[in-house]
C-alpha cells in the first residue's frame, strides 16, 4: 500500500476510529494516543493490508483490541482505570442545565463496554448489525440483544428523568 | 404518528433497520416531535454531537525544549541561591545570621556556608542530569559519525582504482 492509498483509506477513517477509542477508554488524550499508535502499526504493516476485504471494519476491530489491551495493561500495573473527569454534577443536576444532550452522552459512558459500543456503531456511526458483529466478535443475535438493553436503559433512564424533573416543576 | 410509535418500538428492541433509524433521525431532528416523543429528542441529539466529534493529531511532546528549560531554571535558581549567600547581609565576612541568630564564631560559620553551598553543588548536580544523559547520547552516537568518513574513504578508494 503507497502513501497515498494509506491517506486515503485509512487516515480518513481516523474520526471513526477516535469516537471508538474515546467510548472504550472514555478518555480523550488516551484515545489520540491509541489512534496514533494504531496507525503507527498499520503503516509498519501496509503491505499486509491489501488482503483484507473490509478495511473499515477490520480497522474497527483492530481499535477495539488495542484499547481493550490499554485497559488491561493498566489493570496490570494497578494503574487507577482511566476515566473521563467530569464535572461532579449528578445525570439529574445536568438536565437542569438544559444539557440534555451531553447528559445522554453520560448515560452512554456509563454503559457496559460492549454495550457502549455497540450503541455507537449502530447509531453514531450507523454500521451494519454484520460488521458490529465482526468488530465485537460476537453474533447478530448478541448484537441485536446488546443494542436493545442499551437503548432501553437509555430510554429508561431518560423517562425517569423527565418524570423527576415534573415532579419538580409540579413542586415549586 | 402510528408509523413513528412502531419504529420507534421496533428501534427500542433493536429491531430496527437502518432505513427506518434515518427516518427516526430526521423525525427527531425536525420541529415537529409529538409531545410525547420528546422525552427522547436528546438521544438523538447526543449521536448527532458524538457524530461530529473530529480527531486532531497529537503535537510530538518537546522533551529536548523541557529538559533545557528544566536544567536552564535549576542552575538560574542556583546561582540566585549563591548571589543571595554572598551578596546578602546574611553572610558578612566572619560572622553568619541563620534563622536571624548573629554566629560570630568564624568555624561555625564557615561550616554553615561550607553546608549551603554543598546544598548548591547538589541542587546543580541534579538539575544538570538530564544535560549529562544528553551528554551519553551524544557519545554513543560519535561511532555512527564515521560511517559518513569510512564511506568518504572507500569512495576515494574506488576513484583511484577507476583512474588506474
Amino acid at each position: 500500500m503507497e502513501k497515498t492509498q494509506f491517506a486515503n483509506q485509512i487516515l480518513t477513517l481516523s474520526d471513526k476510529l477516535f469516537r471508538l477509542a474515546k467510548s472504550i477508554l472514555r478518555n480523550e488524550d488516551a484515545a489520540r494516543d491509541a489512534v496514533q499508535d494504531l496507525n503507527l502499526k498499520l503503516w509498519e504493516k501496509r503491505a499486509q493490508l491489501k488482503q483484507v476485504d473490509n478495511l473499515p471494519a477490520f480497522l474497527m476491530r483492530s481499535m477495539r483490541n488495542q484499547c481493550l489491551d490499554v485497559i488491561r495493561q493498566k489493570r496490570e500495573k494497578n494503574e487507577l482505570p482511566i476515566d473521563i473527569i467530569y464535572d461532579g454534577l449528578t445525570p439529574y443536576q445536568h438536565t437542569e442545565q438544559k444539557d440534555m444532550a451531553k447528559n445522554v452522552c453520560y448515560m452512554i459512558d456509563n454503559l457496559p463496554e460492549l454495550q457502549r459500543t455497540i450503541i455507537r456503531m449502530r447509531d453514531v456511526e450507523g454500521m451494519e448489525m454484520k460488521d458490529i458483529s465482526f468488530v465485537t466478535g460476537i453474533s447478530e443475535n448478541a448484537v441485536c440483544v446488546n443494542l436493545s438493553r442499551a437503548r432501553q436503559k437509555i430510554r429508561d433512564q431518560l423517562i425517569k428523568e423527565s418524570k423527576q424533573v415534573e415532579e419538580r416543576t409540579w413542586t415549586s | 404518528m402510528d408509523i413513528i410509535n412502531k419504529i420507534i418500538d421496533k428501534y427500542f428492541n433493536g429491531e430496527s433497520s437502518r432505513e427506518e433509524e434515518k427516518i427516526l433521525k430526521y423525525y427527531f431532528n425536525s420541529n415537529k416531535l409529538a409531545p410525547e416523543h420528546l422525552v427522547f429528542k436528546p438521544l438523538f441529539d447526543a449521536f448527532e454531537i458524538e457524530a461530529n466529534e473530529s480527531y486532531k493529531i497529537k503535537k510530538p511532546k518537546k522533551f529536548f525544549i523541557q529538559k533545557w528549560a528544566f536544567a536552564g531554571s535549576g542552575f538560574a535558581a542556583a546561582v540566585l541561591l549563591t548571589l543571595w549567600l554572598f551578596g546578602s547581609p546574611a553572610f558578612q565576612g566572619d560572622y553568619a545570621i541563620v534563622n536571624g541568630t548573629r554566629i560570630n564564631d568564624h568555624e561555625l560559620a564557615q561550616q554553615l556556608a561550607e553546608s549551603k553551598m554543598n546544598k548548591v553543588g547538589q541542587m546543580l548536580d541534579e538539575k544538570l542530569k538530564p544535560l549529562e544523559s544528553i551528554q551519553m547520547v551524544r557519545n554513543s552516537l560519535k561511532p555512527a559519525k564515521k560511517i559518513g568518513e569510512i564511506r568518504d574513504e572507500i569512495n576515494c578508494i574506488k576513484q583511484k582504482l577507476i583512474m588506474e
